[in-house]
């Protein structure tokens, strides 16, 4: 059939064309890449000509306070033709080079330094040097658009020669169209202010910077807190955020690589249900419907666009694979040859979520155990509890370097997170929903989170109502005796749904003692003082009640062809009409932000500040603050605004002295001598940063920077091993599908009814 | 004589039998003409009263000068003070009823040093409501000379009206009621009519309140009734300078922007109706004719009335425009859009039909029709509307240099051009002879004022109050998009396309994919993304053409119709590929997705749109311009004020009078030759001729006013007036003689068809 489809395709004269274009296209952008770049040097204050393209501007400053900045913009189109905004300046002497776009060629640009009183502020240098990120952003589009072309040019010959299914074609059509509803707020040249987007916003920005300063995978991202670093990628995986960070890299601004990462979120979390669901109920239609319904669910939308609740969000995506893993080795015969194999997918899904969110997880492992628990006896036969435990150990491995990591840390440091007493959120019985949340349909553009205070302008707390009508329907069903009596093989499963669903939106209410089990103290203050917000819940939630929505489905499919039909388009229609609903009122009421390189945003963003030291005040930690001991004397030092590199010239003419850097102190930094590889003592200093020990009489270059222990270094090592695994087994080692799949419906869940 | 209607039965019957059986009903009807006789009469005949108050009748009251208390009887007054007072627009003069408010109503007026006189409308609701006439001081002396309240026969006109519509509707409910009994009206014709009536209710949801909604450009339009209103009072007719504009300098609004249909209005005003009511009553015709046109048009597209219903809700019901009509307030748009399908029609049939077809040769009366109601109501559309005609022509260009169809087209061309010459022989000659403001805006860019693609998806809209996204993004952004019934009516043709069930070579799938693409093309240019900035600096031409377009959503006007018809071609396809009920349910789908959407558009409208009440112009001042367009280039509009002549050295007002656009003075010129300028802007057309019949000659003055060249030695009266050049008035001819022609034409066709009995013969 390939042999077909490639002489059908070459044989074509206008996809020939096609591809002909397509590849001078590409040959002109590569070209560009040889251009001459262009370079500037215009005057503060006067308008200056900018060409259409990318460029480097380079400021080198004095400043004496914070609170100034330097705004370059088109005084004439505004942000229509320069993305550039305000940088921040900081303290001290610095040079930056900072990205700028310039969209159509202008004639008033216009840079200024903003001036807040500071009479130390000086402009030593200030030049437009072009780049060729323009020529990498066309390259990637061109390739986008392209590929997008010849797909759809691919797809309709394949249907002219072979034939692809109606309910194939319309289900495919279904998610475009979910795809496409769902990232309306991506569709604009700005960002919606979600509750965390700034923190994620400087996690991409600290994974470039990590980058820089040489680390991989980068650990402290010295980005952070005027430069003093901050531990975020220890305790919360950015293994996702590679993708807006390639994005950036590219050359695309901040805003617009933040809007393309939501629309990949939004494909990924609609792709993976889909590609679970659908071997689920070994139905296209069915898993179709239940993967658009998780996808535009309530809480879902509201977390990505809302709450840019990035890690929860991405969680999401893979909940579905967790729950297909589940089912897999739950449902399916286990001396049966496809059998095999589950393990890989509960591995991979949990994978996926331990990478995105911690909170998640703790909450999947309840979840996971409650199962457990029902299915003991389940759990128990020989290879079923083979599989899960080769799941457990194949989880484990595959994220043992940043398990370990953080682990390590959370044991061995003190740390905020888990202390009520540094801590914004101090009740987390605040952050618990009201059951009228749950029956709430138009939610519209409210963000309170603290619902103790009432529903005044809250939250999208709710699974949404097409799940919400998938939830009532079955109850229903349960009501009138007519699933009991009826011999549907998914009775079971939907049951064990409901319940898990009814246990998801219970146990995140208000009436839930939440109060009580933080006051207990222990790992189970640490547990729910980390959960933060019992409303998380709805994330699982939502996945329970998109399963139970296509077993619904299923069931009207073995019922009729009217009610299924019915059902399927009720679903449908309920998932788009709300959650358009609920995007449409997001934009209209939220703020917005225009933010388009590293230097405008800020870095003292930290949330709750979970990952601080213990104690260490924010506030306090202003940059080039250099202390020392009276023997030692600080002749010389160099370190940017967005790294961890810093070299100090000391002298030091008594006892032992010490010099405390400003870096914020996590356990695994190190001190050498430039000039005799000495390594010096590092420890925590004033404020919980960074102090070298400076023996007595060292006169020298001290060059300090983050060093990973030999185990997470080994940890790595057993990850990348256990993924290549997982690879060439997924290469040569079999498909772990079913073969009938589409085929057999007659065993459809009957394992679960045992 | 025969009766082949419902009153008689299919063999027809006589008159008489007819008189026998419904005596009731002719009884009824000529009950109603004597009820329309008495209130003509009354109107006609009626002594009305004249309520008079001196300066000693006012006390003061605070910040307030108030008469005494003065008991009027239910109607329609006209309230006359004169006054003499310093600087202008300080004080403001209103009526009040002096019990319970809600009594009467009135907008008041500004008082100005340079008018010394104020006259607006009154409309007492009840009878014996006390009136005070309220003049609320601001800074400088006033002094009140004498007030008149006159009553006029307005509210009879009123009556007439009012009493008529009840009549018609009464009586053709009769006549229907009839008509089902005799051999019942077909369940197709109930259908049809009950979804229009759903159709044009549902589109009317904000106009049935006693107030009408703030919005960009309603004081404009709303100017320009009431200025329509006294130009035909005046006499002009049709209007082309609006007399009262600019503190009565005139404004040449008529003659650069279509307003015929404005006329409507008017009359109504002039009939006594508030402003309000008269614009309330104008908006509600609009929906009814978009509607019902759109109707007629989708059902000829479709040739099938079901098809047609859908279309013409989805397009009556679109959010683009409800937006335009409720909360942008561009009325201009708004009446474009009833002959946007007309013109659509006539391209569909036209590209698709068979040239040999009997019906063929007619198409150009609906196209010639279709362009000279845009032509007629709003030039920028026609600007838009040529370019995708040009675009659909060049796609199908085989087809366009057809012997046949060509003709057609230079036709339908002939025709509009007839029908508009009226108007547009003045719009050129102002266009290309006058310095006018809208020749020095090409440099404005249109390009930042796009739309983002979000805009496009939007299901939900609310009234908003911003159009700024660099401001703002889309947050508390007005209603700009197409609304997501049109954009899933695009996806669906597109996905059917794409999946193989268009193949079929008919009109309608080819007109499907065209209206997809041409309407995408149209989605595409109203983003801020588009390169317009790039294609207006390509050359003079298109500097001009683009900047004209003020904002690039303007192409929405073109999705919107063309995605109607893709919503349709969907429906049509769906029942044709997937059998009659996925047809029916798509058809259920986009119906039900426009009619929500639109009232929950139109909710927010209600909700959160504001109130405005204004019963007559006089209360919005004369000086709003909006962009000024057709002003003089140069004018200060700061500097306009109500003043009288201004002489020259040696000249001599002895009296002056201005009446409209007509002032006559009575002046002498002691020294060399001087001026006299008048409170005019001088546009092309005014004459000044002194009593012998001497014409003087004509500069521009200060402001742009007229100036008058009086010769050396010069005395006697001289009377400045507007009058319309001779080729003006050719055009105004032809557009008759066209109007003749159709009507004798249209005329001779049906005697004819209606002589053919059904069997053929005569």
């Amino acid at each position: 059939m390939a042999k077909a489809m490639r002489k059908e395709i070459l044989g074509n004269k206008k996809i020939c064309v096609l591809l002909a274009a397509e590849g001078l296209c590409l040959l002109a952008v590569l070209l560009s890449f040889f251009r001459p770049l262009p370079v500037y040097s215009p005057k503060l204050g006067q308008s200056f000509h900018l060409d259409a393209g990318t460029y480097t501007v380079r400021i080198s400053y004095t400043a004496s306070q914070e609170g100034n900045g330097f705004s370059l913009e088109d005084s004439r189109f505004g942000t229509q033709t320069v993305l550039f905004g305000t940088t921040v300046l900081c303290t001290g002497d610095n040079t930056d080079d900072c990205e700028l776009w310039v969209l159509k060629g202008t004639d008033s640009a216009v840079a200024n330094l903003i001036n807040s009183g500071d009479e130390g502020l000086a402009l030593q240098e200030f030049s437009i040097r072009g780049n060729h990120a323009d020529s990498r952003m066309l390259l990637f589009l061109l390739v986008l658009t392209a590929g997008a072309v010849d797909l759809l040019v691919f797809v309709r010959i394949y249907d002219l020669k072979y034939g692809i299914k109606t309910a194939k074609k319309l289900v495919w059509a279904g998610l475009f169209v979910t795809w496409l509803f769902s990232c309306i707020p991506c569709f604009v040249d700005y960002n919606l202010w979600g509750d965390d987007w700034g923190f994620h916003l400087l996690r991409v920005e600290g994974l470039i910077s990590g980058l820089q300063d040489g680390q991989f995978p980068v650990r402290i991202q010295g980005n952070w807190l005027r430069g003093y670093g901050y531990a975020v990628s220890i305790f919360y995986s950015d293994l996702f955020l590679v993708i807006p960070m390639l994005f950036r890299l590219t050359g695309f601004p901040v805003a617009v690589s933040w809007n393309m990462f939501l629309a990949v979120i939004n494909g990924a979390a609609l792709l993976i249900a889909y590609q679970c669901f659908k071997r689920c109920f070994r139905n296209e239609a069915v898993g179709g419907t239940a993967a658009i319904l998780y996808t535009l669910s309530a809480y879902r939308l509201y977390n990505l666009y809302s709450r840019a609740a990035m890690g929860e969000v991405m969680a999401m995506a893979f909940l579905p694979m967790v729950f297909y893993g589940f089912y897999r080795i739950f449902t399916f015969d286990p001396d049966s040859p496809e059998y095999k194999g589950g393990w890989r997918v509960t591995a991979l899904g949990l994978t996926g979520v331990i990478q995105s969110h911690v909170i998640t997880c703790e909450m999947l492992a309840v979840c996971i155990v409650i199962l457990c628990v029902a299915l003991v006896r389940k759990v128990l036969r020989g290879k079923v509890f083979l599989e899960l435990s080769k799941a457990a150990a194949m989880t484990l491995l595959l994220n043992l370097w940043y398990l370990l990591p953080f682990v390590d840390y959370f044991v061995t440091g003190k740390f905020n997170v888990g202390h009520a007493e540094t801590m914004v959120i101090k009740s987390v019985r605040d952050w618990a929903i009201w059951p009228t949340h749950a029956l709430f349909l138009f939610y519209g553009g409210g963000t309170r989170g603290n619902v103790s205070v009432g529903m005044n302008w809250t939250g999208t707390y709710s699974i949404g109502a097409a799940l919400l009508a998938g939830c009532l329907i079955w109850l229903y069903l349960e009501f009138v005796g007519d699933m009991g009596r009826s011999r549907f093989a998914g009775k079971n499963l939907g049951r064990l749904m409901f319940a898990f669903t009814v246990f998801f939106l219970g146990i995140a209410v208000h009436q839930i003692p939440w109060d009580r089990l933080q006051d207990m103290g222990g790992i189970i203050q640490t547990l729910v003082m980390s959960l933060q917000f019992p409303y998380r819940f709805l994330a699982l939630a939502c996945l329970t009640a998109s399963v139970l929505a296509g077993l619904v489905m299923a069931y009207g499919k073995e019922r009729n062809a009217v009610l299924y039909k019915g059902l399927g388009a009720l679903f449908l229609g309920t998932a788009l009409f709300f959650g358009i609903y609920q995007l449409n009122n997001l934009m209209v009421t939220h703020g917005m932000a225009r933010v388009y390189n590293k230097q405008s945003m800020g870095s003292t963003y930290v949330s709750n500040g979970e990952y601080l030291p213990y104690k260490a005040d924010v506030g306090l930690m202003q940059p080039d603050m250099v202390a020392a001991d009276e023997n030692t004397r600080v002749d010389f030092y160099e370190k940017g605004q967005y790294t961890l590199r810093t070299e100090v010239h000391v002298t030091n003419s008594g006892e032992e002295g010490y010099v405390e850097l400003p870096i914020l102190y996590y356990r695994d930094y190190d001190a050498e001598v430039v000039e005799t590889g000495q390594h010096l003592a590092v420890t925590e200093g004033n404020n919980s940063v960074v102090r070298v020990a400076v023996p007595g009489g060292l006169s020298g270059t001290i060059r300090v920077w983050f060093h990973e222990p030999w185990h997470w270094r080994t940890a790595e090592l057993v990850s990348v091993l256990a993924a290549l695994y997982m690879i060439l087994r997924r290469l040569w080692g079999g498909r772990a599908r079913p073969k009938s799949f589409g085929k057999r419906t007659d065993r459809f869940l009957e394992t679960v009814s045992e | 004589m025969k009766c082949p209607g419902p009153l008689g039965n299919d063999k027809g019957c006589s008159m008489k039998s007819i008189y026998g059986k419904h005596r009731i009903f002719f009884a009824c009807i000529l009950a109603e003409a004597l009820i329309l006789l008495a209130c003509a009469g009354i109107a006609l005949f009626r002594d009305n009263q004249v309520y008079t108050c001196g300066a000693e009748d006012f006390v003061q009251q605070g910040g307030y000068l108030d008469s005494v208390p003065i008991a009027l009887p239910r109607g329609v007054y006209k309230v006359s003070l004169q006054y003499s007072c310093e600087g202008t627009m300080r004080h403001f003069c209103s009526v009040e009823s002096a019990g319970e408010s809600g009594r009467l109503v009135c907008s008041g007026e500004h008082l100005s040093e340079g008018l010394g006189y104020t006259d607006f409308d009154l409309w007492v609701k009840e009878r014996g409501t006390e009136a005070v006439v309220r003049i609320q001081r601001g800074e400088g002396n006033l002094s009140i000379h004498r007030l008149d309240i006159r009553q006029t026969s307005q509210d009879m006109t009123r009556a007439i009206c009012q009493l008529l519509l009840v009549f018609v509707l009464a009586d053709g409910l009769y006549v229907l009621r009839l008509w089902e009994r005799k051999g019942g009206v077909p369940g197709e014709r109930k259908q049809v009519f009950a979804g229009l009536c759903v159709i044009i209710l549902c589109s009317s949801m904000p106009l049935l309140v006693d107030y009408i909604y703030p919005g960009s450009d309603i004081t404009y339009h709303l100017m320009r009734i009431g200025n329509l209103k006294d130009g035909l009072l005046e006499g002009q007719f049709p209007v082309r300078i609006d007399p009262s504009w600019l503190y009565g300098h005139g404004y040449a609004s008529s003659v650069c922007y279509g307003d015929i249909f404005l006329y409507i209005p008017a009359v109504l005003r002039i009939l006594g109706f508030t402003l309000q009511e008269s614009y309330i009553c104008f908006l509600f015709l609009l929906n009814a004719a978009t509607c019902l046109i759109s109707y007629f048009c989708f059902k000829s597209v479709f040739r099938d009335w079901r098809t047609g219903l859908l279309c013409s809700a989805v397009y009556s019901l679109s959010i683009y425009r409800l937006f335009k009509m409720y909360s942008w307030g561009a009325l201009g748009e708004a009446q474009s859009m009833i002959f946007l399908p007309l013109i659509f029609c006539a391209v569909y049939h036209i590209f698709t039909d068979d040239v040999e077809d009997g019906a063929y040769g007619r198409l150009w009366i609906p196209l010639g029709t279709g362009f000279a109601g845009i032509i007629l109501c709003h030039i920028l559309t026609v600007e838009i509307s040529v370019f995708f005609l040009a675009a659909a022509c060049l796609i199908l260009w085989k087809r366009l240099f057809r012997r046949k169809t060509f003709l057609v087209f230079v036709k339908g061309v002939l025709w509009a051009s007839a029908l508009s010459a009226w108007f547009v022989i003045p719009f050129l000659d102002y266009y290309f002879n006058v310095d006018m403001v809208i020749h020095h805006v090409s440099a404005r860019t249109i390009q930042e004022v796009g739309l983002y693609p979000a805009n496009l998806l939007f299901g939900f809209f609310l009234r908003g109050s911003t159009r700024d996204f660099a401001a703002n993004g889309m947050r508390d952004m007005e209603a700009l998009g197409i609304g997501i019934t049109l954009t899933g009516a695009a996806l669906c043709v597109l996905f059917l396309w794409l999946f193989g069930y268009m193949k079929e070579k008919s009109g309608l799938l080819l007109g499907g994919k065209l209206a997809v693409v041409l309407g995408g093309c149209a989605m595409l240019m109203s983003l801020s993304c588009f390169p317009w900035t790039k294609i207006q600096f390509l050359g003079s031409v298109t500097e001009k053409l683009v900047s004209s377009i003020q904002y690039p959503n303007r192409f929405l006007m073109i999705a919107t119709l063309l995605l109607s018809f893709a919503a349709g071609v969907c429906a049509a396809v769906c029942r044709d590929s997937f059998g009659r009920k996925a047809g029916n349910g798509a058809m259920a789908v986009f119906g039900v997705l426009a009619l929500v959407t639109a009232c929950f558009y139109q909710s927010s409208i209600v909700r959160d749109g504001g109130v405005l009440r204004l019963y007559d112009e006089k209360g919005m001042g004369t000086g709003y311009l909006s962009g000024a367009e057709y002003l003089r280039y140069g004018t200060d509009q700061a500097e306009l004020s109500f003043h009288g002549p201004l002489c020259g050295e040696g000249v001599e007002v002895f009296s002056y009078e201005k009446e409209g656009l007509e002032v006559k003075l009575d002046i002498t010129n002691r020294g060399k030759e001087s001026y006299v300028e008048v409170p005019l802007q001088h546009y092309k057309g005014y004459t000044a001729v002194s009593a012998a019949g001497e014409r003087l000659k004509l500069e521009d003055g200060s402001h742009f006013d007229i100036r008058v060249r009086v010769p050396e030695g010069f005395g006697g009266e001289v009377t400045v007036r507007f009058e319309v050049p001779w080729y003006w008035k050719a055009g105004d001819a032809v557009t008759l003689l066209a109007l003749a022609g159709a009507l004798i034409r249209g005329t001779a066709g049906y005697f004819r068809r209606s002589h053919v009995s059904p069997a053929g013969s005569i």
